[in-house]
């Protein structure tokens, strides 16, 4: 058997139906795996240049070198691509057990070019432990095949009857991941989904996924995960759980709370944005919080593969206002409640306390699979421009049934609610009043205002995904003093910090663990865990140089498709107006010193750019030659390179193999021959700047 | 042209260096002229001044430099900046405190490293690196010892000399420094008192793999 920690790369052509495995592609060890080896195959094989919708464009499914092993919370996998709502290079990030199967198939990554030329189901299927170690069947499967009744274009073959469906038609064993109504008729907002209620949830990675007429990803395997040390391996784990337990917030708020624990002290802090971000103060934060979520809705708690934290809130079956949502996967009958970040769009955002309402819209979204941050967020901004009377419509801060009204408009595609399914910058920019929009690279704020925790706007403003709390959250040191608690109004040094944040971050995506585990143990436990797992010293540093490289190699791909100092800012909302009252009463937001400084410690020049000399310490001067274009002749713009303007990857051999040498190996990215739809697509690669 | 950090930040970053050297002093961790810290803004650290008092740090005591290169603020940072900048340079570390704990000093005249026997050592460092260098003070040789150990660990000891603790802030290295001087005393008289303690840990054995 071979025994190796590393699984295969599979590379499946959806517009010729065929697979085989990806040879000569970029190395997985220098960017750990996971989120950093999809970066990596999206930088090798796509272009920046080219529309996100662009079937050429790959499509990363990865998993991490300790995904699936006795580590606490390593059931990550993650999905790579570039956003149609951003424009960037785009990750997203779930537990539960897809990626363990994933790994128990014998793949490490999964890539799809192309655009199949019906709606299909990709089956990769490693069953049957292959005595060479050999790779996965992936068979491309018709879905009038697999599921003749089934019938993409229907709003109502929601999340929970597709599972369902999926499952009679395949049968067991499989794990499923799916883009749902909202990403199969193209909305901007459409996320991902597994069977077992697991979201990816932000960016538009279900549209991007739909665009290629992947109906669904099945993954079934049974193969023994390999740890090259497996005695020193059992070890660390016991190490590294007994740090899970001694952290109050991995072994007691979490678990008790789940996520919803920082609705009261976020607010406390001065930093919860209500109302489309006009204030922090907001009366309706208590029937909201932890403590109403664990008494008043929660039954239970669930958690993903190998996770000990078990952060869900379990919560009772539906209502049953449409009669879907009965079941997630292996668990029982009801559904996954709020996090912190869903109750806060759907509740503080949007000015709605009422829990039940908050879940019912929650369920929806997931029904739906729709964003519920940038769909809270989106609707919030509605609301604000009705207020203001901006939008010859009557839509009010806090009319509850109203939102969940819209969440299910948004989902379906009809009535106002298909205006709002793009998210928020388009909505404002069609209405006149892109201020309005509170969105960094046209991805929607989340839940922390940076009026009160200045770090966290820096967070926002660098994140190469647009403003996310995931990019090297700020969360740790600025309110739960992890690893020491830091003034949150001060701008010294948070640079620094922040840039480790985000390379640890990074880190943990792509080994893969779950970031939750890193508020019990940081770089040096996930260096031994890795070491141990695959047998290749790495040392702390490595792990966090990994990091580094996966960051940078983000923002040359932004780079090249055309993202400058100008994206990396913040509404002007929160730059210029200052939070009317509540603990940061007063306080705006200084956002370019706090830049400068971020740029410097980077070693990038003024402008943001990762120069040759930067590039080259991180082994990544090649991608930098093939990421950034040549200076454009006077006249022409970033992204109007057609798609004739790449050249296609050497096609796969009979022997099923295809080579696809990394960026410095002489290949150009991207593979435009291969069934590149006509039509324009929605989203496409055209960013939207927030307005500064 | 290099903006100029605000007064607030500088009043920020002052106070940190003021309230840690004094607690560094008050612990015992140095004496009255030895010690330094620094900490990495941009691509710019801030050190201690060469013979400056950690437990009397005045704003003036603070000087700014290049991490990569020297500018005139060299002639008066402390004489250890070459290992700041080595360790700078390889790791992540964003704030270095380097300190003369006795009792760690002690144990590291005779130990290649240090295994805490007390919970709170154990759990925070499981094991301490002691390397040695011929010139123990500022020289080159010290700099790769210390700053390749704090590649793989975030405090190292200099036999005979001090230790060197990282962190993400200034306070998180002191919260090592001190932690360590305080599993050191512990070991020290677990030894000097003759004491043989009751193993309570699982696997402790394995901790010199750590």
């Amino acid at each position: 058997m071979n025994r190796t920690a590393v699984g295969h790369t599979m590379l499946c052509r959806l517009d010729r139906a065929t697979s085989v495995v990806l040879e000569g592609g970029p190395d997985r060890a220098p960017f750990l795996g996971g989120r950093g080896y999809g970066v990596a195959l999206v930088a090798t094989l796509g272009s920046p240049r080219l529309e996100a919708l662009h079937a050429s464009q790959p499509f990363v499914l990865a998993a991490g070198p300790l995904t699936g092993t006795s580590a606490p919370s390593s059931g990550r996998f993650a999905a790579v691509a570039p956003s149609p709502l951003t424009g960037t290079i785009f990750d997203g990030n779930a537990g539960g057990r897809f990626g363990v199967r994933l790994r128990q198939a014998g793949v490490d990554a999964l890539v799809l070019t192309g655009a199949a030329a019906e709606w299909s189901v990709v089956v990769v299927d490693g069953r049957g432990a292959r005595a060479d170690g050999g790779p996965p069947s992936v068979r491309l499967l018709p879905l009038s095949e697999v599921w003749p009744e089934a019938d993409p274009r229907d709003p109502g073959l929601v999340w929970s009857r597709t599972v369902a469906g999926l499952r009679a038609a395949l049968g067991s064993g499989y794990s499923l991941l799916l883009p749902s109504v909202a990403g199969r008729r193209g909305a901007l907002l459409g996320s991902l989904r597994t069977d077992d209620g697991r979201n990816l949830g932000r960016g538009g990675l279900g549209a991007a996924l739909a665009a290629k007429r992947v109906f669904a990803v099945a993954v079934a395997g049974d193969r023994a995960l390999y740890v090259a040390e497996p005695d020193h391996f059992s070890f660390l784990v016991y190490e590294a759980e007994k740090q899970i337990c001694a952290n109050p917030v991995t072994s007691r708020a979490l678990p008790e709370f789940g996520t919803a624990v920082l609705m009261q002290l976020v607010h406390q802090a001065g930093a919860l944005p209500a109302l489309n971000y006009t204030t922090t103060t907001w009366p309706g934060v208590e029937r909201i919080s932890g403590e109403s979520v664990r008494d008043g809705l929660a039954v239970g708690r669930k958690g993903c593969f190998g996770c000990r934290i078990r952060c869900t809130p379990r919560v009772a079956a539906p209502s049953g206002r449409d009669g879907s949502g009965s079941g997630e996967g292996d668990h029982p009958p009801g559904g996954t409640g709020p996090e912190y970040e869903t109750l806060w769009a759907l509740g503080a955002a949007v000015g709605v306390d009422d829990l039940d309402a908050i879940q019912e819209a929650n369920r929806l979204c997931g029904e739906y699979g729709l964003d519920t941050i940038s769909t809270g967020a989106t609707i919030a901004c509605a609301m604000e421009l009705s207020e203001e009377g901006l939008l010859g419509r009557d839509l009010r801060f806090g009319a509850a049934e109203r939102v969940v009204q819209l969440v299910r408009e948004m989902g379906e595609g009809r009535g106002f609610g298909a205006e709002l399914a793009d998210g928020s910058a388009r909505f404002a920019l069609a209405y006149g009043h892109p201020e309005a929009a509170m969105h960094v690279k046209g991805l929607e704020l989340p839940a922390y205002d940076p009026r009160g925790m200045h770090g966290q706007g820096l967070a926002y403003a660098t994140s190469n995904r647009g403003a996310c709390h995931l990019r090297g959250n700020m969360l740790g040191p600025e309110i739960l003093g992890i690893p020491k608690m830091l003034d949150r109004f001060s701008t010294a040094g948070k640079s620094g910090i922040l840039l480790n944040l985000q390379h640890l971050s990074a880190a943990f995506d792509s080994v893969a663990l779950c970031k939750f585990a890193g508020f019990a143990f940081g770089e040096e436990v996930l260096a031994r865990l890795m070491s141990a797992a695959t047998g290749e010293p790495l040392a702390a540093q490595d792990l966090l140089r990994a990091g580094e490289r996966i960051w940078n190699l983000e923002r040359l791909w932004n780079l090249g498709a055309g993202f400058s100092r100008a994206d990396d800012t913040l509404p002007h909302r929160v730059l210029h107006t200052p939070l009317p009252d509540g603990p940061a009463a007063g306080r705006t937001f200084d956002l370019t010193p706090m830049l400068n400084e971020y740029y410097r410690a980077r070693g990038w020049d003024e402008d943001g750019v990762v120069g040759l000399e930067k590039a080259a310490a991180l082994g990544l001067e090649g991608y930098r030659a093939a990421l950034l274009p040549a200076p454009a002749p006077a006249g022409a713009e970033w992204g109007d390179a057609a798609p004739g303007d790449v050249t296609s990857t050497t096609a796969g051999s009979a022997a099923g193999s295809a080579d696809a040498a990394p960026h410095g190996a002489g290949n150009a990215p991207g593979d435009a021959g291969n069934g590149a739809r006509e039509e324009e697509p929605k989203g496409g690669g055209r960013h939207l700047r927030a307005v500064p | 042209m290099r903006a100029r950090k605000s007064r607030r930040e500088e009043g920020v970053i002052y106070e940190q260096f003021r309230d840690i050297g004094r607690d560094c002093f008050i612990a015992g961790l140095v004496s009255s002229h030895a010690g330094n810290m620094s900490v990495k803004v941009g691509d710019r650290l801030v050190i201690t001044r060469r013979g400056s008092m950690l437990g009397r740090l005045r704003p003036e005591d603070l000087i700014e430099t290049g991490i990569h290169m020297d500018d005139s603020g060299i002639a008066l940072a402390s004489s250890e900046i070459v290992v700041h900048r080595a360790v700078y340079g390889r790791t992540a570390a964003q704030a270095i405190i380097h300190v003369h704990p006795p009792h760690g000093i002690a144990l590291s005249l005779e130990q290649d490293e240090i295994i805490p026997i007390d919970s709170e050592g154990s759990y925070l460092f499981h094991r301490v690196p002691v390397v040695s260098a011929e010139r123990t003070v500022g020289s080159d040789e010290m700099a790769e010892v210390i700053s390749s150990a704090l590649v793989e660990y975030k405090l190292c000891m200099l036999r005979g000399h001090g230790l060197f603790a990282t962190g993400h802030l200034l306070e998180e290295a002191y919260q090592w420094a001190s932690a360590f001087e305080a599993s050191a005393r512990v070991a020290y008289l677990v030894r000097a008192g003759g004491i043989r303690p009751v193993e309570y840990r699982k696997e402790s054995e394995r901790y010199q793999e750590w």
